[in-house]
């Protein structure tokens, strides 16, 4: 698998006789940016200043709907073209002037296609990306968990658009994209990346991965804590969305997502957070990962936030990895109204520490509470 | 433990007069006062804990009826209380000026697991938190400190609830 601490290899502009500087980099515009947020949110590389031609996308686009020239969409004076093998150097889409432009050049439309259809999952996008740009073939993915996430997406109806036009680390993209849908990434031990986005479910007994009981696998109760923390709790958000990438600022924020049974539990406070979510352009996309967010954070029924931390004693867990879906049975833990016992609570691993050597072996496993059990969810 | 050995038990370490620690957790659903011996044993200890002048309006809660839930003497160790002008949190540039602000832990017991329900039944996170030193004897709101606060952090393991408390 290639790096992810190095940047994506993105074109620039030197590729091109008279290039406006050389070094700029041409966007990779995936998703639709027609509607939405102010003037042209995507930013045009000068490719030819003798004849004044702009790069739109490194690749083609779906469509080029407004273009822009210091925030003033312009009707007359320029050509654009969705699919333009410039000078020979490839197929890009580009906005040709009939004279100098006298101010930034930005536009809106639809960015890359795929089939003849614009790429509108989040995750569709990104593997492309990393297809494309990050030196990756597809036996670099978890091919399962990539259909999973790409599903996953796709129920959520995530229809994200970015911008890809910096040197950041492929790492640093890898994070941020993922966080738009509420999941994350990590590599497996054979190499290959590992795409997750959080649907917001309670898993299904079959997707339990082990079942784990303190007394017998932990080597006892007492190396069982669940803990719970402030820092975690959020129940209110600020949500600065419809990235404007010509800009490098928010066009619109939404401040109206909130769990209110969260505030009205914690003596009617408001644990208010504030995230930027660049690859958001539709408040229903905010709108269904905040309440992916509020699931997993806002502490709505006291245990969904906490983390418990217990040691595994032998060689059970050994294949246990980040996301796994588990559950939890210790007399001690936190019971809610009606229960008896804490009982096969499932709980998402977030963190596995391995001490293999020696005959005091054990693996400490960290993992997220979702405030169900498998008895209660399931209907026993 | 018998009612009345218990009771003995606690006079004599009432007759030692070390000052005694109160913590008081309110919730949505109701208060619980925990101390080294049972915070309700009286005029002894705490006479003038429901004192109307007290640090926040008892009376509006007794209105409600049943808002102490429980008196127990589940207290098993608290952390020292730490007056400063050090900022609480040294990633905030210029926060020299909170004063007073620590974190103050302590754990109780929870043998019976009656706390393993709190946790699970209760929102516990950022709910208010009084504590109280005083000499036995004395009322509550005459402590020699007093201090609110609000629960940082919660961690359950077996037989013990340790909370964090941040004051401010």
């Amino acid at each position: 698998m290639p790096s992810l601490t190095i940047p994506f290899t993105l074109l620039r502009a030197s590729r091109y006789a008279n290039p406006g500087s050389e070094a700029d980099i041409l966007p990779e515009v995936y998703g639709d940016f027609a509607l939405g947020g102010l003037s042209g949110p995507i930013p045009a590389v000068l490719i030819d200043d003798v004849n004044w031609v702009y790069c739109a996308a490194a690749h083609a686009v779906e469509a080029i709907t407004t273009v822009y020239v210091d925030d003033v969409a312009q009707s007359s004076g320029f050509t654009s073209s969705v699919s333009n093998n410039y000078e020979s150097q490839g197929v890009i889409a580009t906005i040709d002037f009939t004279s100098q432009p006298t101010g930034v050049v930005t536009w809106r439309g639809r960015g890359k296609q795929s089939g003849g259809v614009l790429v509108t999952n989040p995750i569709t996008q990104l593997e492309d990306l990393l297809l494309t740009r990050g030196g990756f073939v597809a036996a670099d993915f978890e091919v399962s968990d990539l259909e999973t996430a790409r599903t996953v997406a796709l129920l959520k109806d995530y229809q994200l658009a970015w911008v890809v036009n910096d040197e950041r680390q492929v790492a640093e993209w890898l994070t941020e994209w993922l966080f738009n849908v509420a999941g994350a990434w990590r590599v497996t031990g054979s190499d290959r990346l590992v795409l997750l986005a959080d649907d917001g479910n309670i898993p299904t007994p079959d997707q339990i991965t082990v079942n784990i009981v303190a007394s017998r696998d932990c080597g006892g109760d007492e190396e069982v804590t669940i803990s719970g923390n402030v820092d975690h709790l959020v129940n209110a958000l600020t949500v600065h969305y419809l990235w404007s990438w010509s800009f490098g600022q928010a066009s619109s924020r939404i401040i109206t997502e909130e769990d209110t049974i969260s505030k009205n539990g914690h003596l009617g406070t408001e644990i208010r957070k504030g995230v930027t979510l660049k690859g958001h352009r539709r408040a229903r996309d905010v709108a269904a990962w905040a309440d992916v967010i509020f699931l997993r954070q806002a502490f709505r029924h006291r245990r969904n936030g906490a983390i418990a931390e217990f040691p595994i004693i032998g060689p059970k867990f050994l294949h246990g990895v980040p996301g796994d879906w588990i559950t939890l049975t210790w007399p001690w833990g936190p019971r809610t109204i009606g229960e008896s016992s804490f009982t096969q609570h499932i709980c998402k691993v977030l963190a596995v520490r391995h001490e293999l050597p020696g005959p005091g072996a054990k693996t400490t496993v960290e993992a997220l509470l979702t405030g169900e059990s498998l008895l209660t969810s399931q209907g026993f | 433990m018998p009612d009345q050995v218990r009771l003995a038990w606690q006079e004599k370490r009432i007759a030692q007069e070390v000052m005694l620690p109160l913590v008081r957790i309110r919730t949505p659903k109701a208060d619980r006062v925990f101390g080294f011996v049972y915070p309700g044993v009286g005029e002894i200890l705490s006479g003038g804990f429901f004192d109307e002048d007290a640090f926040f309006d008892e009376e509006l809660f007794f209105d409600e009826g049943g808002v102490v839930l429980d008196e127990g003497a589940r207290l098993l160790e608290i952390s020292p209380i730490e007056e400063s002008h050090r900022s609480f949190d040294t990633a905030i540039l210029g926060s020299f000026g909170q004063a007073e602000r620590s974190l103050v832990i302590v754990r109780f017991d929870n043998s019976d697991q009656a706390l393993s329900q709190w946790v699970g039944e209760e929102y516990l996170l950022n709910a208010e938190a009084y504590l109280y030193f005083t000499f036995p004897g004395l009322v509550v709101t005459d402590s020699y400190v007093k201090r609110t606060g609000r629960v940082r952090r919660w961690v359950l393991s077996k037989d013990v609830l340790t909370l964090e408390i941040e004051t401010q």
